[in-house]
């Protein structure tokens, strides 16, 4: 096999590195891919790591044992995010390039429509591999043409990082109480949870934070607090896509 | 993490098949040609289609060699779309500036920054067409094995071969031609 010329391996050498990402672009797209198949990823890994692996099952098993799965609670995140940069958009109209990331996120969990009263609105969780059509409140900031096509969708990507600061915050937190969820582990979900009620006593996702404190108070074996958490929770946002999970999680009927 | 007969296939979870080949997809992504403001989109469209395929991955090759077929994919799929939009723009948004060959036309890469010889790589790959393109850099940056440059495109050992030698001499020819009209600009 013929060799590289020096010039021409001079160059590459100079050039390594140069395309490398960066820890931020890791996360940033990380980010952006993991509300774009909501929970799936998370079940699904979970599914496949305690089908193959001990220690995975043994952290997997009791979560999925009590029906807790993180499907319904990334729905309802994804859905809520996407409200609250529709209405961030509606507002401050200058920005509305935030609106991409609120219609292409939906897309494959959720139907949605912007409204002043978006929970009773939302849709309920579709299934990943049947995703419902979503909302197009505007036209996106960024021609569609740009993206890749096909079965490929268009993504939120770059206009993640539109969203408020305090925002990103609330969603790592609420990813960080899920994780502990998935791991079994209540006590860190409910320390992300009242670290995000703290940071964020009226934040875009409180709702969400506190289906999540019922679900991680019933898992936890805390079925006295968590029932009446969850009754909080479904007294006002009964149609919630975390609703159903609520009442599995804490033993309540319809 | 060949599968072995009559015992199930270790599948990677998703999470590890992240860590493992994102700055691999990213800096591929970037080098096949996709515009700097596309790489968000296409890197996230490659890992959502790696994690609904997951299920699919048999192990009969390295997880890297698999995500490359799904790259190719979304890659062919973002130029598709470019050209359907008649885009006029280059394939590429890296440009080089004249300065940076200018200034060192002695010995234009040797000399040049990091940034300054990405940006004359990425104007090189431009040049090829996708498939020279891919096998230049699986076996020139990634230093993948021939054969598994074949497993990931799809093609045969000898192809690849035949691809390769062809990628090789054109981008060599592309450098001396680019080098000899920045002297002659210059001169």
């Amino acid at each position: 096999m013929d060799d590289l010329n020096p010039r021409t391996r001079a160059l590459l050498d100079a050039a390594r590195g140069f395309d490398d990402p960066t820890n931020e672009d890791q996360e940033r797209v990380h980010s952006a891919v993991l509300l774009r198949i909501g929970g799936a990823a998370a079940i699904g890994t979970a599914a496949i790591t305690a089908a193959k692996t001990s220690s995975a099952a043994a952290s997997a098993a009791p979560l999925i044992a009590s029906g807790v799965t993180t499907t319904t609670i990334f729905s309802g995140l994804v859905a809520k995010v996407g409200v609250a940069v529709v209405l961030a958009g509606a507002v401050a109209s200058g920005a509305y390039v935030a609106l991409r990331p609120a219609h292409r996120i939906e897309a494959p969990v959720v139907a949605i429509a912007p409204t002043a009263n978006p929970i009773a609105e939302v849709a309920p969780p579709a299934p990943a591999a049947a995703p419902a059509p979503a909302a197009d409140p505007e036209p996106a900031a960024v021609d569609a043409n740009d993206l890749p096509t096909d079965d490929a969708k268009p993504s939120p990507s770059r206009s993640a990082r539109a969203h408020s600061p305090s925002l990103e915050g609330e969603m790592k937190l609420l990813r960080s109480a899920d994780a502990a969820l998935r791991r079994g582990d209540s006590a860190s979900a409910l320390a992300a949870l009242n670290r995000h009620a703290q940071l964020y006593p009226s934040g875009e996702l409180s709702q969400e934070r506190e289906g999540m404190r019922a679900i991680a108070l019933c898992a936890g074996g805390n079925l006295s607090q968590g029932q009446s958490s969850a009754q909080r929770f479904l007294a006002h946002a009964a149609k919630s896509p975390l609703a159903s999970r609520i009442r599995s999680a804490c033993s309540l009927g319809e | 993490m060949p599968a072995s007969a009559g015992t199930a296939v270790v599948r990677p979870t998703f999470d590890q098949v992240y860590q493992e080949t994102f700055a691999f997809v990213w800096r591929t992504v970037r080098r096949l040609g996709v515009a700097d403001s596309a790489v968000d989109d296409v890197t996230q469209e490659v890992f959502v289609t790696v994690h609904r395929r997951l299920a699919e991955f048999e192990g009969r090759c390295a997880i890297k060699t698999w995500v490359f077929s799904i790259v190719m994919r979304v890659v062919q799929n973002y130029r598709r779309s470019r050209r359907r939009k008649g885009a006029a723009q280059p394939i590429t948004s890296t440009v080089v500036d004249p300065e940076i060959l200018a200034d060192n036309r002695l010995d234009p890469h040797e000399q040049a920054s990091r940034a300054q010889a990405g940006r004359i790589l990425h104007k090189l790959l431009a040049e090829l067409d996708e498939e020279k393109a891919s096998v230049f850099v699986l076996a020139e940056l990634e230093g993948m094995t021939v054969p598994a440059i074949a497993d990931a495109v799809g093609a045969n050992v000898n192809t690849v071969y035949s691809r390769l030698r062809a990628a090789r001499k054109q981008f060599e020819v592309a450098l001396e031609r680019l080098q000899a009209e920045e002297v002659n600009r210059n001169g």
